[in-house]
């Protein structure tokens, strides 16, 4: 059966080469659903604005083969099910050539089956998302499902490592209470396992939770348990809370989040809850972001990305603000974009995977070439560790600041 | 019913009063109490359905989009027998994306009422991961209808119907019975403790009332046993101590009757002592006019004999027919004393005696006689007629009494008018001897025809009559076993004295 599929899928760019869904003479739409309200809404927004910059950049001098790319954006608030309906709709009513730069587990989760069926059906792929999760690393969505960054596995594995490293042998979990936490603590707990140590402690929280809710429950149960690294896997807010709720009732636990928080975000939240508690809520914290540090103009990428930024706020008449998220989708379109211009002017949503899976030495200015690995689909693998300092994010020199309480 | 309990379980007039509007009122409580469970419990049982019916029809969206994903669309059949096999699941149909049916629970095939459900989504597809809940009625019955569409309508849908009626129903049963034992243990034990509450407080009224009702019959009455000290104890009590202080009373009052009975019968024989003597006071005129004249021949008779016995030579013929006749008068005054000395003493202790009805009546007239001869009252009292050759059993005396007190009253009634008369005739048949005593007046006004035999009623002036003449008379032909009554039929008074033949047989 799959077979059969398979072979006629291989057949229709032969025979009825007519143009592809989504794309025309003098355009390619991309879809994206992705969170611009709700609790998660900045990293929805600052994903597509640092792509948007990107593609604004490429459009304007032509676009790739002559046609420019355009991201239509449904909005599912962070939600599952709405995601899922973006899904079917971009594909079937939207008629997108393909998905792109989706945001979160939870969502991503619903919305995989769609995008098999639709796979199999259509040969619909979704490029670049904003989420470490597993289900999509895996049989059978890594066939169309290409993962640019590094996975939540490869992050909490990176921060456990480091954490073990420092003498940390009490380490808690603190997890959203849906698939994005679970899919973090999973990744905890293998890589604590190979250091032969188990979770000291978890605890967990309702998914949406703003910055005003009290995480004192959760904080009492971390310290009671004695731990001395906290890793939490959560949306900003929430995590924001649970660090100012920590650091007043008392723990120096060294409080690690992963990349999807948002680092940017959660150190504006703090700054609000500093003016307001008078405490001390940005030491200590350690963030995996699987990007490089925005601010490092060493990077090539990280240079390009500061420049096409300020054109585009520029253009928009906006603040500049450059973070992490925005970096994460400049990557994304980036990369989608060098794949597109190997293809050729005939392009297809099977010949763009075929393409995208045998190109291994993509240059985005990281420093060292790109592809997505057979393993995962996965093209980054890299962790980069930051900390706050003097109201910036900057990648750790000094990790002696992270030592378990009393071992300063 | 209401007529069976009251006869079964006898149940007094004050237990209906008391015991019917409760248990009326607690059948009510039962059903209202019944009725609104039942509402809330259906509320709670359809709202439990269909939160039930939500979360089959997401598992088996995931199950079928699992299948639909994982293996072919043959595997759907067998994944959703599974669910008809749910308790309340009473359909469940799979349609593809295109709306066709994918797979049923139905044999042999959907029936058509089913089919409504296909094609509600033809044309313009919308996706949504929305579940669609709808209440049909499928064949007459309620159906919960949940359309849960299969990865947001994109593989497909999934129809589940849900039997809500007999869910509901499967939920109510056990409600019903318990409702049913529980009223009907109320009712019982409500029945049946009431009953029993009811006879402790009946039990002493029930007897109370017996006792108030033989007393009130004049019987004797029992003390009313009672050991509360409730209300119908504290009524028990009074009516004991009513009773006892009735019966004091009525011991006075009987020793009081008594005495009064006995001065009573001694004011009778009084009574009936002057009574004679008023009718010997009336007789008394005539009885002189019987002497008188006798007298009267005696002293001539005497006279004529000094003059003979003077005279030398005596007459001896003249003179013996003279001592002749004066024999005769003596003894005429004789037999008229023995008449008066028959009829003027109490009698009513004499035996029965076989007596002659002219003996009886030339008693009778040779004391009244000569009343009627001064007055010129005409006495038609034919002697000779054979009837009055007739002899009874009787008291002589007391039926000579009856007599004379009738005929007095004649005489009395016709001696002032014109062409008086008085008239007597007898007959006889087997059983009694009737005499009928008339006279020529009007007849007794009508008034007081209905007195007469009543003890001291009396039409004569003060001092004349004492009342008591008819009654006695009465009195005596009832011991003869006989009557007096007036004949209505006749013109002029007319009094029927009937005497049996053979008293001795009634008496």
């Amino acid at each position: 059966m799959k077979f059969t599929r398979y072979i006629l899928l291989l057949l229709i760019p032969t025979f009825v080469f007519a143009g592809e869904v989504g794309v025309s003479d003098s355009k390619i739409i991309l879809g994206q659903s992705a969170a611009f309200t709700g609790a998660s809404a900045a990293l929805g927004k600052n994903l597509w604005m640092g792509a948007q910059a990107y593609f604004d950049k490429v459009n304007a001098s032509g676009g790739v083969h002559g046609r420019k790319i355009e991201v239509l954006t449904r909005d599912d608030g962070y939600e599952g099910s709405r995601a899922l309906v973006n899904t079917i709709d971009l594909i079937k009513k939207d008629k997108v050539f393909a998905l792109f730069g989706y945001v979160g587990t939870p969502t991503i989760v619903r919305a995989l089956p769609a995008i098999r069926k639709l796979n199999e059906d259509e040969g619909v792929f979704l490029f670049g998302n904003f989420t470490g999760a597993q289900p999509q690393r895996e049989d059978p969505y890594d066939d169309y499902v290409f993962n640019v960054r590094a996975s939540y596995r490869d992050e909490t594995q990176g921060l456990v490592d480091h954490l073990v490293k420092l003498g940390h042998k009490k380490i808690g979990l603190f997890i959203q209470f849906d698939s994005y936490g679970r899919s973090g603590a999973d990744g905890v707990r293998i890589a604590l396992k190979k250091h032969g140590l188990q979770v000291i402690e978890e605890t967990t929280y309702m998914r949406g939770a703003k910055l005003s809710k009290k995480m004192n429950d959760q904080v009492k149960q971390m310290m009671l348990a004695g731990a001395s690294a906290v890793i939490s896997i959560g949306s900003y807010e929430a995590c924001a809370a649970f660090i100012r709720d920590s650091r007043i009732l008392g723990s120096n636990a060294v409080i690690a989040n992963v990349s999807f928080v948002g680092s940017d975000e959660l150190l504006k939240k703090l700054y609000e809850e500093e003016k307001e508690t008078k405490f001390d809520l940005t030491s200590r914290l350690l963030n995996s972001q699987v990007v490089p540090s925005w601010s490092n103009l060493e990077i090539p990428l990280v240079k390009e990305y500061q420049t096409d930024m300020q054109a585009y706020f520029k253009r928009q008449k906006m603040t500049p603000e450059l973070n992490f998220i925005s970096l994460e989708g400049y990557l994304n379109a980036k990369l989608f974009v060098e794949i597109l211009k190997s293809i050729g002017p005939k392009l297809t949503r099977k010949g763009f995977i075929q393409r995208a899976k045998y190109l291994k030495n993509i240059d985005v200015g990281l420093g060292e070439p790109v592809y997505f690995h057979q393993n995962g689909n996965q093209a980054l693998k890299k962790i980069h560790y930051t900390e706050y300092f003097n109201g910036l994010t900057r990648e750790i020199t000094d990790w002696n600041r992270f030592l378990p309480a009393g071992q300063q | 019913m209401i007529k069976f309990i009251k006869n079964k379980l006898k149940l007094k007039s004050l237990a209906h009063k008391i015991i019917f509007p409760n248990l009326v009122i607690v059948l009510l409580t039962s059903v209202a109490a019944f009725t609104f469970a039942k509402y809330e419990l259906e509320k709670t049982v359809r709202n439990e359905f269909r939160l039930k019916g939500e979360s089959l029809s997401k598992s088996l969206e995931t199950g079928l989009q699992e299948t639909l994903l994982n293996t072919s669309t043959s595997a759907v059949q067998g994944f959703i027998d599974e669910y008809r096999s749910i308790d309340g699941v009473s359909f469940i149909i799979v349609y593809d994306e295109n709306d066709e049916p994918l797979a049923h629970t139905f044999t042999p095939t959907i029936p058509e009422q089913y089919r409504v459900f296909q094609g509600a989504n033809k044309g313009e597809k919308s996706y949504s991961t929305e579940l669609n809940v709808a209440e049909v009625e499928v064949d007459g019955v309620d159906h919960f209808v949940f359309d849960a569409p299969i990865l947001a309508g994109l593989l497909g849908r999934a129809i589940i119907g849900m039997d809500v009626e007999k869910k509901a129903a499967d939920v109510v049963r056990p409600l019903k019975e318990l409702f049913a034992v529980f009223t009907l243990g109320i009712f019982m034990a409500f029945s049946f403790f009431g009953i029993w509450i009811m006879n402790r407080i009946l039990a002493p009224i029930t007897s109370l009332t017996k006792q108030a009702k033989r007393y009130s019959l004049g019987l004797d009455v029992e003390e009313v046993k009672s050991n509360t000290k409730d209300e119908v104890g504290g009524l028990i009590k009074a009516f004991n101590d009513l009773i006892e202080r009735n019966n004091n009373y009525r011991e006075d009052l009987e020793e009081e009757v008594r005495q009064r009975s006995d001065i009573i019968i001694q004011q009778k024989e009084q009574i009936s002592t002057s009574a004679r003597l008023s009718m010997l006071g009336e007789m008394s005129a005539g009885i002189a006019h019987e002497i008188n004249n006798p007298l009267t021949v005696l002293s001539t008779g005497c006279m004529i004999l000094k003059k003979q016995l003077g005279k030398e030579d005596i007459n001896r013929e003249r003179v013996m027919k003279i001592v002749e006749d004066n024999f005769k008068v003596i003894q005429r005054i004789t037999k008229i004393i023995a008449g008066m000395k028959n009829v003027s003493r109490d009698g009513s202790n004499d035996v029965f005696e076989q007596a002659n009805l002219r003996e009886i009546f030339e008693d009778s007239l040779s004391i009244c006689s000569a009343r009627f001869r001064n007055k010129n009252v005409k006495l038609e009292c034919n002697l000779n007629d054979p009837i009055f050759d007739t002899s009874f059993n009787c008291r002589h005396v007391e039926v000579s009494q009856i007599m004379i007190n009738l005929l007095g009253n004649a005489f009395d009634a016709v001696s002032e008018l014109d062409k008086p008369w008085v008239k007597v005739s007898a007959e006889a048949d087997e059983k009694y001897l009737t005499i009928r005593i008339s006279d020529s007046g009007p007849g007794i006004p009508e008034d007081v025809k209905q007195r007469i035999f009543i003890p001291f009623y009396t039409t004569k002036p003060v001092g004349k009559g004492t009342g008591i003449g008819l009654s006695l008379c009465l009195r005596i032909a009832n011991n003869h076993g006989g009557s007096i009554s007036l004949d209505e039929a006749s013109e002029h008074t007319c009094f029927v004295i009937k005497l049996k033949l053979d008293p001795a047989k009634v008496v």
